[in-house]
């Protein structure tokens, strides 16, 4: 019951703020210069009635919100209209059934192509996550285990050395190795015009397109994990009901398994959740070295032609899903912490 | 020891032993190596400690020639350990009646996991603690609760030696009393050999049959509880009683020994208690006095012994 109450106001909590994301989404957008209305008024051949036709397509005919003049009780202003026809709420509207308004650039509807480009970092990033957070794990609680001995050294090592790499960097040189030695493809999802007699081959040249980002994404986070698991198990092991279990006889292999593990992985979910949250935009790097068909590169390609509605639902898709990852994250901790529960 | 990338030796020179249901109360002031003797007598040590000489023997076998796996079956069936503060020697993220268990579960106490259970809730109400309070967490325990639990702990596969590590610090005198008390009770009614740490002269002359009294990690003096109190023949005991306050003088100073006991990279060469001894002598600069038997069941370290 507790519990319950626990997930109902974190709920509440991230209910609150989406909708305090989405006025400020909606307004940031609006106080940028431009839109496709004003840009086509420089160009001599677009007539008067073109430029009215595209401003009503993007619904940039009608205010922003309310007049202001109109909300003074002294002097009422007299262009006070409907507040259901202002574009805060028509975009509201719509979002409520899922729109996210028509791409200047393409035309097309945005939900659409984010629907698209969402499912290709998803599936990039959610490889190269799991793939990073196990084999990060597992390299930590090792080089804790065996702290300050060679294997310890090495790792560490290499995992800062991974760190600190640059992420644009690693990929051109993963590029340029796997592209000459290795044979791989080296842009995009697939094979431009390949024809695939079974699903089977469709999804080997998927797995070969993903290798190179998704290892120099994996790369890029390992190190991380590493340090922070391999500190934390550290800290852990040095407190006094490590000393506790030994006392009552319990093997080095229990006393990781059963006491230092939990409470080791309470600094992790919460790097997890934030890598998670920010990545699903982060991987703008790696996406437009590989030009992996992502988000990210949706969103690199909007900023070079102020696709506004583009960035606007990029944008919101990223802060729904950081506040999401916090979520699960808070749920996750009370789960892992008999303390926080209380709270 | 490894201590500021030195090598000293925490600990020399220090001999007792434990009879079956016997309390030996282990006395000194901070720092001279209480701890790390109970510590060592599990093999316990952290990393950087090491045990270079010595046996520690339990029923004829000596712990230090075992093997790791041997040891780890000694520890807690044979000899449990009371920590210090068991703030921190629960684990914040499992219930006390999981920590209980786990014990019992590893040395087969019992085996049926309906038995370990009632094992469980029987430890807790021998320590005063409502049974069903063995699903909770120890934050939601006091702290005077959480030392309880850690006693029903200690006990809970039945070990012939209990080490009490300071057991009472960090609680407030009541609580202390109480625990003192219980302590006491189940020594009695279980029969076990104690070794109770502490600074706490008051709870020794109760509790405790014999003392040693340690300083800067070598014997100052070891003979039954009687003798320390009403003949102590070493200068540091003798100023150690006199600091304690006398509750038939309720207006007469509170004396404090001068000084501060030695680190152990910088010991003394002679005498260790030397520089804050009120007898010091001239060759206690440079000796070290060996252990004095005034009485076959009396150790002490000091050169006024030699006649």
């Amino acid at each position: 019951m507790r519990y319950f109450r626990i997930v109902l106001r974190k709920l509440a909590w991230a209910v609150f703020t989406v909708v305090f994301v989405i006025c400020l989404n909606f307004f940031l957008f609006r106080v940028l210069p431009g839109d496709p209305a004003r840009a086509g008024i420089r160009d001599p051949r677009l007539t008067r009635q073109a430029i009215e036709a595209i401003q009503v397509r993007f619904g940039l005919d009608k205010p922003v919100i309310n007049c202001v003049e109109s909300l003074n009780p002294f002097t009422p202003g007299d262009c006070l209209i409907n507040p259901l026809q202002t574009q805060f709420f028509i975009y509201v509207s719509n979002l409520l059934r899922g729109e996210l308004g028509i791409s200047y650039h393409s035309n097309r509807p945005v939900a659409t192509i984010l629907r698209e480009q969402l499912w290709n970092t998803i599936l990039l990033i959610g490889v190269a996550q799991v793939l990073a957070i196990v084999l990060g794990m597992t390299l930590g609680i090792a080089a804790a285990w065996k702290a300050r001995t060679p294997i310890d050294y090495l790792a560490l090592l290499g995992s800062l050395m991974a760190w600190s790499l640059p992420t644009f960097w690693l990929g051109i040189i993963l590029l340029f190795w796997g592209s000459t030695s290795l044979g791989l493809p080296t842009a995009g999802k697939s094979t431009p015009g390949a024809n695939y007699a079974t699903l089977w081959q469709q999804w080997a040249d998927l797995g070969r397109h993903l290798i190179l980002p998704t290892l120099t994404y994996t790369i890029v986070f390992l190190g991380e994990y590493m340090l922070i698991m391999r500190s934390a198990v550290l800290d852990v092991l040095s407190e006094d009901y490590i000393l506790t279990a030994k006392a009552k006889g319990l093997s080095t292999f229990q006393i990781l398994k059963d006491h230092a593990l939990q409470n080791a992985m309470l600094p992790m979910v919460t790097i997890i959740a934030l890598n998670l949250g920010f990545t699903v935009a982060g991987a703008i790097q790696i996406e437009s070295v590989f030009s992996w068909p992502g988000l990210g590169k949706a969103i690199f390609d909007a900023v070079g032609r102020r696709d506004y509605p583009v960035l606007q639902g990029a944008f919101l898709l990223i802060a729904v899903a950081v506040i999401l990852a916090n979520l699960i994250a808070d749920l996750f901790y009370s789960y892992l912490d008999p303390r926080v529960q209380t709270e | 020891m490894i201590a500021d990338g030195v090598a000293a030796h925490a600990l020399t020179d220090i001999s007792f032993t434990l009879r079956e249901g016997e309390v030996l109360g282990v006395v000194g002031e901070s720092g001279c190596g209480k701890t790390t003797l109970m510590l060592s007598l599990l093999r316990l040590l952290p990393s950087s400690g090491r045990i270079t000489s010595g046996e520690v023997l339990f029923m004829g076998r000596d712990l230090l020639s075992l093997s790791e796996a041997e040891m780890a079956e000694v520890r807690w069936k044979n000899i449990a350990m009371i920590f210090q503060g068991a703030m921190n020697a629960l684990n914040p993220v499992h219930t006390i009646g999981r920590q209980i268990g786990e014990a019992i579960i590893r040395h087969n106490y019992v085996q049926d996991k309906k038995l370990v259970d009632n094992r469980v809730a029987e430890l807790l109400e021998m320590v005063g603690i409502n049974p069903d309070r063995r699903r909770q967490y120890p934050h939601q325990y006091s702290g005077g609760m959480r030392q309880r639990a850690m006693i029903a702990m200690a006990l809970a596969c039945n070990p012939q030696i209990v080490i009490a590590d300071e057991p009472t610090t960090a609680l407030d005198v009541m609580i202390q009393a109480q625990i003192l008390e219980l302590l006491a009770t189940l020594q009695e009614k279980l029969g076990l050999a104690v070794l109770f740490v502490t600074h706490d002269l008051g709870v020794v002359a109760e509790m405790c049959d014999s003392v040693l009294v340690m300083y800067g990690g070598v014997t100052a003096e070891y003979a039954d509880v009687d003798t320390i109190f009403n003949a102590p023949q070493h200068p540091y005991t003798q100023e150690l009683l006199r600091a304690f306050p006398d509750l038939s003088r309720p207006t007469g100073k509170l004396v404090s020994i001068p000084g501060y006991p030695p680190r152990l990279t910088a010991l003394p060469p002679g005498c260790r208690f030397a520089p804050r001894c009120p007898h010091v002598m001239e060759r206690c600069h440079q000796e070290r006095p060996p252990l004095h038997t005034p009485s076959p069941t009396h150790l002490a370290s000091c050169h006024l012994l030699e006649t």
